[in-house]
């Protein structure tokens, strides 16, 4: 009923507890990915800070790096499932429950994907349970903070998880794209919003997203406005430990306006990440300093390399295609079937102004 | 040769004679050697395939329209009735005996029943029970020996399936405990029928034993005759996921089933503690308190209401939480809609600290209500700890713990209480109440400590523990976390000084644990726990510090599982309020449909309409952006109201959907009565059907109203309505009643017809030579109310009839130029704020008439209390010498806004019309209250306002 129990193998029971396919004692993001599922089960609606730190909190002792090194790689794993489906960053959200505003982190209800291959990405979490599907939970393919299941011989899979009670979503609801535009356009329409937003006072704690600094390092390009002049994406600080993306104009450093990153842009709602990086993809491409990917050559598709992050939009069609790879001196890596390689590249020419890395 | 040997070639030759003595052989044999187990017969355990029955059927049938009811061929009648009780979806189950035997008559229902009495009395079949059973004396009998009916099959396997963790817990000695757990959990299907059958809970529970027997081969419940048990599981099978479900139920209680103990027997010890601690197996539930960090510096409070979960020990506590509204102290608002606290937990901020200690109240008062939630939802004593989390959180400590090194917040509602060592004032959005910040330095000295422990907080140091892995439920920081019985808790332990060894015990089970040195974490690992409350004790040995034993609470319960259609999260919440699933109540907007979803997402609305199993309309509305409000419902109705299919319609699926946040389901039944009339008009053929299922041969009562007269009843007595009878000439309500059920139906001319504008405004005359009845004439406002509306013409039409009646009703008691500046009161073309002058100038009593006015006019609708209004109006009627009467003031309030509900009571409506006819001022001022009331709240309704069914 009760024993000593040495951290690896805690790690391995909590992957059997998850049903997991590997049972190797790393903390790996399957795991993870189950661990923040489970959590936001049970938390949700709150802050994505304190879902990390929640889950962060139970690995105390159980990981060999650093405490805020884990809590970035929580995040990063809440980012994938924010974009693979499993949650939803919702803003101005006013639920009957709380009567302040803000962007939430919220569970998605149980859902399903039929692609093409015959393969069903599954999204959406309930509360005590593992899975939404605990009947066909044995079937389920965990891959990162994927998860799939695959359509056996003769059977009606769509069916069987319509009657489930999951809710079907079609590729063209999934994969919705804002209306394309070009850089210049999109750039010169915020420019304008900006522009009629009245002038401010500073901001505490504004951080802004310096476009002269390298574009293959994302996390480099984030500085506290100094001697700037120009318009930037910024960020600050928001209730409960959240953020607000913002476009701002500074002149030598100090603030002259701002405005806030719409939520819903081009017909989408979106993010407010997922804005300021098109905007920035924007700012980059028009300045001449396109932000940039590369493309290599692997046994089993292509490898695309990507040195900022990409709206939701844009990832999703990546994890529809393909997998998460490990990146190698990148942000993140994609392995896209070589069938869909030039159109994937065609897409992120057109949609996210980017450049092939020389 | 046994019947289960039949050919069919031997098969075609036999005549009724001989397959009754083949079914009553087969019956006898069956009856005997269930009698020793004291085990109940069902008639579908008969011996026979699909094609006998077909067989037996062409037979029978010939039969009787040869003879009329042969009583002795009654066991294959049984057997008949009994299958298509099988294949009954809930419709009409008489109807097929008419449609496929001639001359079949209401009277041999009472031939079926004699044979069902006789087939009990032989071979001791099962006597249904139950409400529904008592109620349908006849149908119950072949629907309750058709076992688990087709069309049920695929709810039994679900609710098995979602109570697959609650049936571990319980004994399989007797089945009426699974019956029991099974009834409990029915609010988990929509089907009214499917909770009819969960009422026999003996039965419930034996059919499930046997579909969970895992061992086929050799029956371990001889419950049910193996050949119909292998029938039923074959049907089931062919369902959609049904197999699977019944499967994974089988997985989580097969130890129990092939009778060795179960997963938790081995925990005897734990559970018996665990009993002793709860011994009512409480819901575990608490509310949390926390912080939340809104500005620098600046917090709210808010309280986190976990999600009741249903309860097997209590089963009516999920049907009377969807039934009741609740209040929370310190929290703004008035009712909270029902409902809301089953379906994911609630956050509200609280703006007011509560002024009592019990933090929630429900509106309908039941001794379970009072003893689960209210007792239990009350708040620690003063003063409130929080520990300030890295997220900008700060959760209750309800032990009162410090820790060195950690921050926190106290809040004191006593401004005298607050010592004045703690001077760090944080600035809390909330009135009543003051924050203080307190800073525990690493090192607490012993002075420190000593302070701590006056202002009545504990320091705790040295040794910690936390759940390691997997983070609990409710985990304070603490001493509590909140665990499923499904999960495997996991905890590290870390001391910062040299132990020699930690003892560990759970229940009676102890561990000693060699430590690892200071700093290093060890971590210990407790198996699945039964539901209730657990303490794991934790004590260190040392020989350089004395160190008590350290105590963590784990609250265990069963998981909740989703059931689909629901909403999981409040991401998307969508509530019927009131929480009545009726088809009509939701159509004639007297349900309302509650949404929130955030701002910026876009809901969309689809309603499917079927007739039996199948949609014959879908009604898809255009995306609706947030908020979502009366008026936009307002719009589908009416546009729904005009499609033809709407007023054939049994039922309808409203489906609630919001991008990728979520959907609920819910089924709207139209009235599903046994005594109901049925709409079968197609274009401009107007015809009707009175269903009668009712098993009595009792007469009824059938009148028609005409839409222009409808106070004057017609009477149909004479004519039958049993099949689809043409009434193309009739505009009005057909109204019907055998015993105590009663409907009614609204048909007027097509939409065709409707085209003509002067066809859409009609006048009813009331017939003036009637004398008025008060009882009699609030019974034809209910008749009228109450039927069902089969177009969107009947709608407009029916509006209009109302505001005549209701016009009649309150100028006949309060005078004829009363009911004429009512109605221009609440017309909104004709009103403007004279409209309040000329109403109150009607009540003579002038103190009473001007004060009236004036808290009506200078009432803002934002600040509108209803309680506090009812009660101002009682003291105001005392002062200005309407009334000394308190409970008459009420009781006028009452019929001025829900006057049906004194139908009921028809003593209580004598003694007010006593009452009204001396004084009508008392009633006039209610009215004018009422209708004030309901102007301030909707200024834009005008039939809800006339609406005799009481404004809300």
């Amino acid at each position: 009923m009760i024993e000593e129990i040495r951290n690896i193998d805690l790690v391995i029971n909590l992957k059997q507890s998850f049903g997991l396919n590997s049972f190797k004692p790393e903390v790996d993001d399957e795991l993870l990915a189950s661990c923040i599922r489970r959590q936001a089960g049970f938390q949700c609606p709150c802050s994505k800070i304190t879902l990390v730190s929640s889950v962060s909190q139970s690995f105390q002792h159980l990981i060999e790096i650093p405490i805020e090194e884990f809590i970035v790689r929580l995040e990063e794993i809440v980012e994938k499932l924010i974009i693979g489906g499993d949650l939803l960053e919702l803003n101005e959200v006013a639920t009957n429950d709380l009567a302040a505003k803000g962007t939430w982190i919220f569970p998605a209800h149980p859902s399903y994907l039929p692609r093409p291959n015959g393969r069903f990405l599954i999204f959406g979490i309930v509360p005590d349970e593992i899975s939404p599907i605990a009947s066909l939970a044995h079937r389920i393919i965990y891959a990162g903070c994927k998860r799939t299941i695959n359509q056996n011989e003769g059977e009606d899979l769509d069916h069987i998880l319509s009657d489930l009670g999951l809710t079907k979503i079609s590729e063209s609801a999934w994969l919705k794209l804002p209306k394309i535009s070009s850089a210049q356009d999109y750039l010169l329409a915020m420019n304008k919003k900006l522009s009629n937003a009245t002038q401010s006072g500073e901001i505490s704690e504004l951080v802004i997203l310096d476009g002269k600094k390298s574009n293959i390092y994302y996390r480099g390009r984030w500085t506290n406005p100094t001697n700037q002049t120009g318009n930037y994406v910024g960020k600050r600080p928001h209730l409960y430990g959240g953020i607000i993306w913002c476009y701002v104009e500074l002149k030598d450093g100090h603030l002259v306006r701002f405005i806030d990153i719409p939520f819903r842009h081009n017909s989408i709602n979106q993010r407010g990440c997922d804005g300021a990086w098109q905007l920035q993809m924007a700012i980059d491409y028009c300045a001449g300093n396109p932000q940039l990917y590369d493309i290599r050559e692997d046994v089993n598709g292509d490898i695309f390399d990507f040195f900022s992050p990409i709206p939701l939009w844009a990832e999703r069609r990546f994890i529809a295609l393909g997998e998460m790879v490990e990146s190698k001196n990148c942000l993140f890596s994609y392995l896209i079937p070589k069938s869909d390689s030039q159109s994937e590249e065609r897409f992120i020419k057109e949609n996210l102004w980017l450049s092939r890395k020389q | 040769m046994s019947s289960e040997e039949f050919q069919i070639s031997d098969a075609t030759n036999l005549s009724l004679n001989e397959w009754q003595k083949h079914a009553i052989a087969h019956f006898t044999t069956l009856s005997n050697s269930k009698k020793e187990k004291k085990l109940p017969v069902f008639a579908l355990e008969h011996c026979f395939s699909n094609v006998h029955i077909e067989l037996i059927t062409n037979l029978l049938i010939k039969d009787f329209v040869k003879n009329g009811f042969n009583r002795s061929y009654w066991l294959l009648w049984v057997i008949y009735s009994t299958e298509i009780g099988y294949t009954y979806t809930g419709e009409e189950y008489w109807q097929s005996f008419k449609e496929r035997i001639q001359n079949w008559d209401q009277k041999n229902r009472e031939d079926i029943r004699w044979s069902f009495k006789e087939f009990t009395r032989r071979f001791e079949g099962l006597r249904p029970t139950g409400a529904w059973a008592n109620q349908f004396s006849i149908i119950a009998l072949p629907i309750t020996h058709a076992i688990l009916p087709r069309d049920l099959q695929s709810h039994f396997a679900s609710l098995l399936f979602f109570c697959r963790y609650k049936l571990r817990q319980i004994s399989f000695a007797n089945p009426e405990n699974i019956g029991k757990l099974l009834n409990a959990n029915s609010f988990v299907s929509n089907s009214s029928r499917f909770q009819n059958f969960l009422q026999q809970e003996e039965l419930v529970g034996r059919i499930a034993l046997s579909l969970l027997d895992t061992n086929a081969a050799v029956p371990s419940f001889e419950l049910i005759h193996e050949q119909t048990l292998k029938r039923i599981v074959n049907d089931l099978e062919l369902k959609r996921n049904a197999k699977e479900w019944v499967r994974e139920t089988r997985k989580e209680i097969t130890p129990k089933i092939l009778g060795t103990v179960s997963s938790f027997a081995n925990q005897s010890s734990s559970q018996v503690e665990a009993k002793e601690l709860a011994p009512q197996r409480d819901l575990l539930l608490k509310p949390k308190l926390k912080l939340y960090q809104t500005e620098k510096k600046k917090w709210s409070v808010i309280i986190e209401i976990p999600q009741i979960t249903d309860s097997s020990d209590y089963p009516e506590l999920g049907q009377l939480l969807k039934r009741t509204r609740f209040q929370l102290a310190g929290v703004q608002g008035n009712w909270h809609p029902a409902e809301s606290l089953l379906y994911g937990s609630l956050k509200k901020r609280f703006t007011k600290w509560p002024d009592t200690t019990r933090l929630i109240k429900f509106e309908q008062q039941h001794f379970l209500l009072e003893k689960l939630l209210e007792e239990k939802f009350t708040l620690t004593k003063e003063p409130w700890l929080f520990r300030i989390n890295a997220d900008g959180t700060a959760s209750e400590i309800e032990g009162k713990f410090l820790r060195p090194g950690r921050k926190y917040i106290a809040i004191y509602n006593d401004q005298n209480q607050i010592p004045a060592e703690l001077q760090h004032e944080v600035s809390i959005d909330c009135s009543n109440i003051s924050a203080r910040e307190i800073l525990v330095p690493k090192v607490v000295s012993d002075d420190l400590e000593a302070t701590y422990k006056s202002l009545g907080f504990e320091v705790f140091k040295t040794l910690s523990i936390w759940p390691a892995g997997l983070y609990p439920r409710g985990w304070d920081g603490e001493g509590t976390s909140e665990w499923l019985t499904t999960e495997s808790p996991c905890f590290g332990i870390i001391h910062d000084y040299d132990v020699n060894e930690i003892q560990v015990k759970i229940a009676s089970e102890t561990i000693t644990i060699q430590p690892k040195r200071a700093g290093e974490a060890t971590f210990i690992k407790i198996a699945p726990l039964p539901p209730g409350q657990h303490f794991l004790s934790i004590k260190p040995k040392s020989r350089i510090v004395s160190a008590s034993e350290g105590l963590h609470r784990l609250d265990v319960r069963e998981p909740v599982i989703w059931t689909p259609g629901s909403i999981l999260y409040n991401g998307l919440t969508a509530i019927l309020d009131p929480n009545d699933d009726n088809f009509d109540s939701f159509f004639h907007g007297k349900t309302n449909l509650k949404l929130n979803a955030p701002l910026n997402s876009i809901v969309s609305i689809k309603i499917e309409f079927f007739l039996g199993t199948d949609i014959i309309e879908t009604y898809n509305s255009q995306p609706i952006n947030l908020p979502f409000n009366d008026e936009k419902l307002k719009i589908i109705r009416s546009q729904i109201e005009k499609r033809e299919n709407y007023g054939i319609a049994e039922k309808a699926r409203l489906t609630v959907s919001c991008e990728d946040i979520g959907k609920r389901e819910f089924i709207l039944t139209r009235n599903v009565k046994p005594f109901r009339w049925v709409n079968l008009s197609k274009g401009d053929n107007k015809s009707i059907r009175l269903i009668d299922e009712i098993d009595s041969s009792e007469e009824k009562d059938t009148f028609f109203y005409d839409i222009l007269k409808p106070d004057t009843p017609i009477s149909l007595s004479e004519k039958d309505f049993s099949g689809t009878t043409d009434v193309k000439n009739y505009n009005g309500l057909f109204w019907a009643k055998k015993q105590n059920y009663e409907h009614g139906i609204i048909l007027s001319d097509s939409a065709t017809r409707a085209k003509d504008l002067k066809f859409l405004s009609i006048s009813p005359k009331l017939n003036p030579s009637i004398d008025f009845d008060l009882l009699s004439f609030l019974k034809i406002i209910q008749a009228w109310y109450n039927a069902q509306s089969t177009s969107f013409i009947t709608q407009i039409h029916l509006a209009k009839v109302i505001s005549v009646l209701v016009g009649k009703l309150y100028g006949e008691l309060c005078g004829a130029l009363w009911a004429q500046h009512e109605a221009d009161f609440i017309t909104p073309s004709n009103f403007n704020n004279d409209a309040w002058e000329a109403l109150s100038d009607q009540i003579i009593n002038r103190s009473m008439s001007n004060v009236l006015r004036y808290r009506m006019i200078n009432n803002e609708k934002s600040k509108l209390n209803y309680t506090e209004e009812v009660e101002w109006f009682v003291n105001a009627a005392k002062r200005c010498q309407l009334t000394e009467k308190r409970s008459l003031a009420l009781s006028s309030i009452k019929f001025a806004s829900d006057p049906l509900s004194f139908i009921a009571s028809p003593e209580e409506l004598n003694s007010l019309a006593r009452q009204i006819k001396e004084s009508p001022d008392i009633l006039r001022a209610s009215r004018m209250f009422v209708l004030g009331v309901s102007k301030l709240s909707e200024p834009f309704k005008d039939f809800a306002l006339l609406s005799p069914g009481g404004v809300k």
